[in-house]
């Protein structure tokens, strides 16, 4: 009886196919962006601006699609900050998938992947070394890269390696295989919702144009300057193994994801507001849904090992 | 040959698959369709590269597809490789 080698699974998969359809998957959401502001372009010079209704229209489709990707793909499904109801799962999943930054499965794997190697090989998205341990030289150069050149040729991350959890769990595997079901609501109903507010087809095309093209484009800079900014510029109050920062000028569009360098010294923290003016919408949904029993175990590091894990800048009294 | 017969490969491909999902491999049902263990295509295309590998050839990258279970697609392998042995 010869020795039967036991199955290996790799933390990227080595698959021409599956690269050309992440690269394809990049350039949709360039060219969906480009259409959605050729289209708000077109329709301002034909006489049709963009008025309150757009920018509400806007405001809505990115918070519901930005709550989703920050409370949802990010801290409940990457990093397990909290627990939550079959229903905020699921809504917090279809929400995220609206954003068209991958499925949920690729963008946990994705994720897990950066932590694991943070600006170091292996990072697929860091402003100092590409993922083949290349070293990136020029601030440029590393800020580009960073910011969206790595969505175009990264590593296939192996979902099969990196979450396993998912897999186990039949509901959220089944919205993940919708996946263009949830980006074609989030392209249909910011339409609808256009149409019915200026009860016509250019307000149809208002609605397309600003809820989802440019939302969708809006989406993506967001977690972009992630990637980027907050690994480059801003405060470090943790001694972590890599670079990230935290911004406040970033809070707000972020959702509360600019807090980076307080997400990777505490990748289990749920709300990362840790001093009184770090403000956290992200965080603060996570409460809410907390206080409603919607949500639970929610993830706060003590305040005595934040303490502990603070290189500079001890904070002042009374700060949370 | 033996890691070519058919439950052999049926036993390596529910080792394989209780590894992804980090259950134990008796909770892995042979007859169940691959859909219910929740793969994504990633996922899928790792079991098929595991595969190739393992009986050294090449596969159709749909197979998992056309073959949609551990019992179905062990005993599809098994006879395609007993027909041209490697």
């Amino acid at each position: 009886m010869s020795a039967i080698a036991k199955p290996r699974i790799g933390r990227t998969l080595e698959s021409p196919r599956m690269r050309r359809a992440q690269r394809r998957h990049a350039i949709a959401v360039v060219v969906l962006s480009t259409a959605g502001i050729l289209l708000a372009l077109g329709l301002a010079v034909a006489g049709y601006p963009p008025g309150w209704g757009e920018m509400a229209i806007l405001a809505v489709f990115y918070t519901i699609a930005g709550l989703g990707i920050s409370v949802g793909f990010h801290r409940l499904f990457t990093h397990q900050s909290f627990k939550a109801a079959p229903t905020v799962r699921l809504a917090l999943a279809v929400m995220g998938s609206m954003a068209m930054q991958g499925t949920l499965k690729f963008w946990v794997a994705l994720h897990r992947r950066h932590h694991e190697h943070s600006d170091e090989p292996g990072d697929p998205h860091s402003p100092y070394v590409l993922e083949d341990g290349t070293l990136l030289h020029g601030k440029l150069a590393g800020f580009w890269h960073s910011y969206m050149a790595w969505s175009f040729g990264h590593e296939v991350p192996n979902s099969a390696f990196y979450a396993r959890d998912l897999m186990r769990d039949r509901l959220i595997s089944r919205i993940n295989d919708l996946y263009f079901v949830w980006v074609a609501a989030g392209l249909a109903l910011p339409t609808v919702a256009g149409a019915i507010l200026h009860g016509s087809l250019i307000g149809a095309a208002q609605g397309l144009a600003w809820g989802g093209l440019i939302r969708i484009y809006a989406g993506h800079n967001m977690i972009w300057s992630i990637t980027s900014l907050t690994h480059i510029f801003g405060r470090r109050d943790f001694a972590t193994s890599d670079r990230s920062t935290n911004n406040l000028w970033l809070s707000v569009v972020t959702l509360g994801e600019s807090w980076h360098n307080n997400h990777h010294a505490f990748p289990t923290a749920a709300i990362l507001k840790f001093r009184w003016y770090q403000f956290d919408i992200s965080g603060l949904v996570i409460a809410a849904l907390e206080k409603t029993g919607l949500a639970w175990s929610v993830g706060r590091p003590r305040e005595n090992r934040r303490f502990t894990k603070l290189t500079s800048n001890p904070p002042t009294t009374g700060a949370r | 040959m033996t890691k070519y017969e058919q439950s052999n490969i049926e036993n390596w491909l529910a080792d394989l698959i209780s590894e992804i999902l980090e259950v134990p491999p008796t909770e892995v049902d042979r007859t169940v369709h691959f859909d219910r263990y929740g793969l994504d295509s990633v996922a899928a295309l790792t079991i098929t590269t595991a595969l190739e590998e393992h009986l050294e050839r090449e596969l159709d990258a749909t197979v998992l597809y056309d073959y949609p279970t551990i019992a179905k697609l062990s005993h599809h392998l098994a006879e395609i490789t007993a027909r041209v042995p490697q």
